[in-house]
């Protein structure tokens, strides 16, 4: 797809919203408050969810969704009163915590509702008290500064296990070029599954983590992985019934709950070493002589331990080198979504991805090793690349669930000062507060 | 060069500016705005409209436009669309 500027994208939705007003009394479009030149990423795309949610029941069928350079947007149609969703979206832009980080116009056939004609005064803007409108023409503040601030917005928000569930996932889902994978704006290789399908999933499955708060962590490391590990089955029985049949997130959500369930377990110990205790019951697995998943049958046959391995070996390979990597391009890429999309491509390059063993063997799996390994040093390849990987049919499922487990690590459970330490601010029920 | 023919580019959302060209019978050039932020910008978006309109070798039309605090490049932008729209 050729790349559409902005201004085109608005001109083109105008038209859109104008066509719908023929036959409809009122639109509404929910768009994200967040500078730059290209404006979807992982904490644009779960501030679009978390405040799309609040709007419809009905999630899919009344919408119009894009994603794009825009961002996500979405075009919300209705032959209801104007006013009465006007003042309920300004409602929600005011007092929903991630509300500041959204832009919702309603429109009806005379034209844009404004705020105020509801007697609200202009929206100010995210780091001072001027009017948001003339600093944005003044360009006062760098635009880091203000990008920093919606990450940070998202960042304080998410407080509990099933919030930083839902954001990880929807990190490794926007990060595009995926690669072969799902991304906002293709299937990728897939036929059976699109953006939808993972929302679906990542909806039905998050809130099943927080049940991880009621372990009791006084019991010994096999029980407590025990109750991790049937907590999981209850929680991919679930992604089945949501997704009718259709593996979305297996080994995400395994290594979730891997790290989760160490920093519940034990949050003072570093968590490294909590992860290496709790799997070693994982040993058990790889002596099951019927061997029945694609992940087993591969350590028979070659010792490649998979999701299994990297979890008996703590997540070294995150925490010596997926991790710091992150961090430290978060800090020089100018565009977020650059910075995951490079982790994304060092993953591919490092681990052995059992699910494009699966499909296209050992040869494949060096072969995307090594374009990956060259991609990381050059974004002009990444587009090459993205093509061949749909070409050839590849998509690195196992690489992603990393990414996102990267994403756990760095965002939750990251103090720069401190290193890392097992909690951030979840968890509630203990006293974890490092004095 | 004049216009001849009206035409329209942008959009009323927000850091857009919808811009319309329509011929003028004086034979000048004429610009009507309106701008959620006329107190603080007048100044500057009429300065960046009529050096568009120069760059862009246009002596008469009337230039309506309404503004949602659109940057300079963004007016720069629809009024070229407009103009090119209207030749």
């Amino acid at each position: 797809m050729a790349s559409i500027d902005i201004l085109t994208l608005k001109e083109q939705r105008k038209i859109k919203i104008d066509a719908m007003l023929q036959k409809h009394d009122t639109v509404w479009v929910l768009k994200c408050n967040y500078p730059g030149n290209q404006k979807l990423n992982a904490y644009t795309f779960f501030v679009f969810f978390t405040i799309l949610k609040e709007m419809r029941t009905d999630l899919w069928r009344h919408m119009d969704m894009s994603f794009t350079v825009e961002g996500p947007v979405a075009i919300m149609w209705g032959n209801v009163d104007p006013v009465i969703i006007k003042k309920s979206m300004i409602m929600l832009e005011e007092d929903h915590p991630l509300g500041r980080y959204v832009d919702i116009d309603v429109i009806d056939a005379y034209g844009y509702l404004k705020r105020t004609a509801f007697d609200r005064p202009f929206r100010t803007c995210f780091v001072c008290d001027e009017i948001a409108h003339v600093c944005v023409r003044n360009q006062t503040h760098d635009i880091k500064v203000i990008q920093d601030h919606f990450v940070q917005g998202v960042l304080s928000y998410i407080d509990t296990p099933s919030k930083m569930v839902t954001f990880c996932a929807m990190a490794e889902l926007a990060t595009h070029p995926g690669f072969g994978k799902v991304t906002p704006m293709s299937t990728g290789i897939h036929q059976d599954m699109d953006v939808r399908t993972f929302i679906d999933s990542i909806y039905a499955i998050s809130p099943m983590f927080d049940q991880i708060e009621q372990f009791d962590c006084d019991q010994e490391s096999d029980m407590y992985f025990n109750q991790l590990r049937q907590l999981g089955l209850a929680i991919e029985n679930q992604m089945f019934l949501t997704t009718g049949g259709i593996n979305t997130h297996k080994g995400f959500i395994f290594l979730m709950l891997m790290v989760l369930g160490a920093a519940h377990y034990r949050p003072y110990d570093p968590l490294q070493e909590t992860i290496r205790t709790l799997a070693k019951p994982l040993t058990m697995d790889f002596q099951d002589t019927t061997m029945s998943t694609t992940g087993l049958r591969w350590y028979r046959s070659h010792q490649i331990a998979g999701i299994r391995g990297l979890a008996l070996d703590g997540l070294d390979i995150v925490f010596d080198e997926f991790l710091p990597y992150f961090i430290q391009t978060l800090e020089s890429e100018a565009d977020i979504n650059d910075a995951f999309v490079s982790t994304l491509l060092l993953i591919m390059s490092r681990i052995e991805d059992t699910t494009i063993l699966k499909r296209q063997g050992l040869d494949g799996l060096a072969w995307l090793q090594k374009q990956a390994k060259k991609a990381l040093q050059d974004k002009s390849q990444w587009k090459a690349l993205d093509k061949a990987c749909h070409k050839q049919g590849f998509s690195p499922g196992g690489s992603a669930d990393v990414l996102a487990v990267v994403v756990l690590l760095a965002c939750f459970f990251y103090d720069s000062k401190e290193g890392f330490y097992g909690h951030q601010q979840t968890f509630p029920g203990r006293d974890v507060r490092k004095q | 060069m004049d216009i001849n023919k009206p035409s329209q580019a942008g959009t009323l959302e927000s850091n857009d500016v919808y811009v319309q060209l329509l011929p003028n019978p004086n034979g000048n050039i004429e610009i009507k705005l309106k701008s959620i932020v006329y107190k603080q910008f007048k100044d500057q978006i009429l300065q960046v409209a009529n050096q568009t309109l120069k760059d862009l070798q246009i002596t008469s039309c009337v230039l309506i436009m309404d503004d949602q605090g659109a940057l300079d490049h963004t007016i720069k932008a629809r009024i070229e669309s407009a103009v090119k729209r209207s030749l």
